[in-house]
Parts: structure tokens; C-alpha cells; sequence
């Protein structure tokens, strides 16, 4: 029988590797099953005399990353088409919603299109979510400081470039405008992507 | 032993590892860690056997089926299936060849007491 200190030590490491699952977006089916197969483990080897580091290692991160990383049958194709449906359907509702909002804000514009300034904040977060996925999805290839240093460096980037796009870009009225079909079609074309690249991610 | 080279060697090699011990009967993840460490197999640590066993089931040369245990949780047992028999298989073909050839070049050396110049 595990000693509750070790009982709560597993349930911990457990809970730890599936929050890295979480954030590495691995479906939930297969983060419960692989949680239940690494409690397993990790409860025979302490009943063993053995110890948790010697399942999961010293760098547990690197160890759920790993995992991730092979339960993935498609990382390339998800994050292509991630990058389609935020350059698809963000400018596609923004387009659409450009009346509502003008109306709710009290400024008569019932154009549809897109707005230059809410282009320019895509402009910064597109790269900013496509580098973060990319840290996230090959992380077990990475060492803890270059990982530290890549995450770092890219909320650098990105908070100097929401600075710029507060103090400069925001305040542009102009708007590229679409026809509502077009709009709708972007719109289309980001919610299709979204549903191939979680249909991806299945086991 | 130097134990980093033998993880780098053994690297390349440890999913056949793996299915061989799943074609003698179906087994668990501890169980399968215990077997290779049990035969002086260098695994840095046990976990490491997990994303092998998702990518030999994502190809289809495992499957898996959840089954109680006397005590404690329920366990994911690991079956080997016909592609993963014939992937065993070219396995063994591979590392026959690998290791003759190997022990081929080693074994030079090794007969003139390891410094290669008699």
C-alpha cells in the first residue's frame, strides 16, 4: 500500500501532467485515459520501493511534452490550419458585426467590412498565437532555457507591438469593405478549419 | 557502462523492444518498463516508454484495452496486432544485420585490445 505522502505526491504529478496536456490542447478522451495509465504506473512503482522521478524524470514538462507530442498525428496540418481560421473567421465576424458594433458604439456606419485597425491587431496576434502553438507543440524537442528564452522573447515582441498598436493603430476609422457573401464566406472558411483541425486531433 | 551511449543506442531500437515483449503476451506500461530494465536495458526512465507505445498503437502495430486489476486501478493492457507482428519481424531481419556488422567493425578492434594499432 502507497503511504498517503506518496498517494498526494502522485496525485499531484498526475494533476500536473494533465494541466500540460491541457494546455497542449490534447483532447480530454486521451488526457483521462493516459492519466489513469500514468497513476497506474506511478502507484506500482512507489508500492515497488521506487520513486516518481524515476517514471516521469527530473523534467516533468519535458516528460507530458514528450507524451503530447506523440499522441499528435497531425502538428503541421493543425497549426496551418489554426492559422487559416484566425485569418479567416476573426476578419469574417469582424467584417460582419462592423454595423452592430457602429450602432452599440452610437457612430452611423452600416458598411460591412473590416476594420484597418483590427487588421493591424490580427497582424500581431496571428504570429503571436502561431509562435506560442509552435513552443507548445514541440517543446519535448527544446531544453528548458531555449523554451524559457522562445516564450520570453515572443511576449516581448508582442507586448512592444500591442504598445504600438494601442498607441497608434487603434484610433484608424478606416475600414476595407466587404460585400456580406464575402464576409460570410471568410467566416465559413475559418469555422470549417476549426472543425478539420479538431477532427485532427481525435485518436 | 557508459550509460548515455547506451540510451542513444537503445533509442532507435526500443519499439521493437517493446512489441517483442507485447507479442509474448498482452502487458502494461510497469510491466513493460520492468521486463526491459529486468534485461540490463538502459531506460532513462520508465515514462520514456509511453510515447513509443502511442506512436506503435497510432500506426496501428498495438492496440490497448482497459482491464482491473487485483488491486488498485484499472490497468491499460497492450496487444500486439498483425502489423505489428510483421513489423517485429523486419525488426529482427534489421537488428541481425545491424548487429553482425557492428560486432564486424568492433570486433577488429576489440581483438588487438581495443586501440585499433596492435
Amino acid at each position: 500500500m502507497a503511504e498517503p505522502t506518496s498517494t498526494q505526491q502522485i496525485e499531484r504529478t498526475v494533476a500536473q501532467v494533465q494541466r500540460s496536456w491541457y494546455r497542449a490542447a490534447v483532447p480530454r478522451r486521451v488526457r483521462r485515459r493516459r492519466a489513469e495509465e500514468l497513476h497506474a504506473h506511478l502507484l506500482d512503482m512507489v508500492r515497488a520501493g521506487g520513486d516518481i522521478e524515476a517514471v516521469v524524470g527530473e523534467d516533468l514538462e519535458l516528460f507530458a511534452a514528450e507524451w503530447a507530442a506523440a499522441e499528435r498525428r497531425h502538428p503541421v496540418a493543425e497549426l496551418l490550419l489554426q492559422v487559416v481560421a484566425s485569418l479567416t473567421l476573426l476578419p469574417g465576424v469582424a467584417a460582419l458585426l462592423n454595423p452592430w458594433v457602429h450602432e452599440v458604439l452610437g457612430v452611423s456606419d452600416d458598411r460591412v467590412g473590416i476594420p484597418v485597425g483590427f487588421l493591424a491587431l490580427l497582424a500581431i496576434m496571428v504570429p503571436f498565437f502561431t509562435s506560442w502553438q509552435v513552443i507548445r507543440f514541440w517543446r519535448h524537442r527544446l531544453d528548458t532555457r531555449t523554451s524559457t528564452l522562445l516564450t520570453a522573447g515572443s511576449i516581448l515582441v508582442y507586448a512592444i507591438a500591442l504598445a504600438v498598436w494601442i498607441f497608434w493603430g487603434r484610433s484608424t476609422d478606416e475600414l476595407i469593405p466587404l460585400s456580406t457573401p464575402a464576409a460570410g464566406s471568410l467566416t465559413a472558411v475559418g469555422v470549417a478549419a476549426i472543425a478539420i483541425s479538431n477532427r485532427l486531433k481525435r485518436p | 557502462m557508459d550509460e548515455a551511449r547506451g540510451s542513444r543506442l537503445l533509442r532507435g531500437i526500443l519499439d521493437a523492444c517493446l512489441l517483442a515483449l507485447v507479442a509474448e503476451r498482452d502487458r502494461y506500461g510497469y510491466e513493460l518498463a520492468q521486463a526491459l530494465r529486468d534485461a540490463g536495458l538502459p531506460i532513462v526512465k520508465d515514462g520514456s516508454i509511453y510515447p513509443l507505445l502511442a506512436r506503435l498503437e497510432r500506426r496501428g502495430a498495438l492496440t490497448s484495452y482497459r482491464a482491473p486489476a487485483a488491486a488498485g486501478p484499472p490497468r491499460r493492457y497492450y496487444q500486439v496486432t498483425d502489423v505489428g507482428k510483421a513489423e517485429l519481424e523486419d525488426a529482427h531481419k534489421v537488428w541481425a544485420e545491424v548487429a553482425r556488422g557492428v560486432e564486424a567493425v568492433l570486433g577488429r578492434t576489440a581483438d588487438q585490445g581495443g586501440t585499433g594499432r596492435g
